[in-house]
């Protein structure tokens, strides 16, 4: 199965599906207990079915997301760093991703806008910057600062949507999305133009109107580091490990999407 | 750290890519080659998001016209004093990633894409990466 001229074959990314996820069926979400992260269940979404199927079973997935993260607390701080981060990174995972699927779809309940909007808001560092660990590298937290800050204006995006004015002007959001924006324009080019943040800063990039962070333009900078990171076979990064490298490529294609 | 890049990070970037490519978010705009972006948006001086919907679908509109690329060319309305943009051709771009698709798919019958790494049911971190990775590119090519 190659790739025709036109662009990537619909049929390629199916027949994913159909070996995950279409052999089992409509029992797959039966069988899939929902997993402490709501970023695992969404990521069993299935590529492979389509229509009636496919929209039933997002639609299940969403309301459970959404039940999740009403009952989500970050202010009750798992001891275990590496839980806290799973913690915090499937919050931002997940909600980014309603958000996604909402923009033309169902609307977020005003309720659940704002309970996030408040929970992200108390993580905010004093710097303004966003970080899943104490110890976070600069790269880290420009990933996770650009994602929060993407995340934060979609919010208020949605409750401007919803009409909701007095929600819309929340004073505190605003400073945190600006303070957020700083934080970002005081990075160094190799902070933000890296394989790991290109994604959440392209984000970040689409929900504020940003065409730049602090002198970087992340767009076209962005493009040129990719060019010069691709290798031959048409992998990004010089990462040995074979799970990274398809981190890292998967990470250069979904900045690349829509470059065409 | 790698280890938490592998079990943490990816699957999440995953999840927003997932249901990206699902909603098909943003169609692709045409855009004639050589043709400026709009002028830039808010900045540093007027960091704040857009104040209306209507701004907001404006926004948008004018980002994702500007995702689709042009061919070199210099905007004199733009801010930057960096260095010259940098020359990325339409062209160029679709090699790219094309060249990384296919590089995606010829790992699909791997096994490292298909061996849990985390507990017996659950798939492997790379194959939440190359689903990542696919969905993506499936959201951009329909």
């Amino acid at each position: 199965m190659g790739i025709d001229d036109g662009g990537v074959s619909r049929a390629l990314i199916e027949s994913l599906g159909e070996r995950h996820l279409e052999e089992q069926s409509g029992q797959w979400l039966a069988n899939h207990p929902l997993s402490p992260e709501p970023r695992a269940v969404l990521l069993e979404i299935p590529v492979g079915p389509t229509g009636d199927t496919r929209s039933k079973a997002r639609a299940e997935i969403s309301k459970r997301i959404r039940n999740e993260l009403l009952a989500s607390n970050l202010a009750d701080v798992n001891p275990n760093p590496i839980l806290r981060q799973r913690q915090i990174e499937g919050t931002l995972a997940g909600a980014l991703g309603l958000l996604d699927l909402c923009e033309y779809k169902e609307p977020l309940e005003t309720k659940l806008l704002l309970h996030l909007q408040e929970q992200w808001r108390s993580l905010q560092d004093a710097d303004g910057s966003w970080a899943s660990t104490a110890n976070a590298s600069r790269i880290d937290r420009a990933r996770l600062t650009a994602g929060s800050v993407a995340l934060l204006s979609l919010i208020r995006r949605e409750l401007i949507r919803a009409q909701n004015e007095s929600a819309a002007v929340d004073i505190a959001c605003e400073t945190a999305i600006r303070r957020g924006l700083a934080w970002l324009d005081s990075c160094d080019p190799a902070d933000l133009i890296h394989l790991e943040v290109l994604p959440n800063l392209r984000s970040a990039a689409v929900a504020t109107g940003r065409y730049r962070f602090g002198r970087i333009d992340w767009f076209w900078e962005g493009m040129a580091f990719l060019k010069r990171v691709q290798n031959d076979d048409g992998s990004f990064g010089k990462a040995n490990d074979p799970t990274t490298r398809l981190y890292e490529t998967a990470c250069g294609l979904h900045f690349l999407a829509r470059a065409r | 750290m790698g280890q938490c890049l592998r079990q943490v990070i990816m699957p999440c970037v995953a999840a927003i890519a997932v249901a990206v490519a699902c909603s098909n978010r943003f169609p692709a705009v045409p855009i004639a080659a050589g043709q400026a972006a709009n002028p830039p948006a808010a900045n540093a001086a007027d960091p704040l998001p857009p104040q209306t919907s209507d701004d907001v679908s404006k926004i948008q509109e004018r980002v994702t016209a500007r995702l689709v690329v042009a061919a070199p060319t210099t905007n004199p309305n733009s801010r930057t004093r960096s260095a010259p943009r940098p020359l990325v051709t339409a062209k160029e771009a679709e090699a790219m990633r094309k060249s990384a698709i296919r590089f995606l798919v010829s790992r699909r019958n791997d096994k490292l894409l298909w061996e849990s790494t985390e507990s017996p049911g659950r798939e492997s971190d790379s194959l939440s990466g190359y689903r990542w990775g696919l969905t993506t590119a499936a959201s951009a090519a329909h």
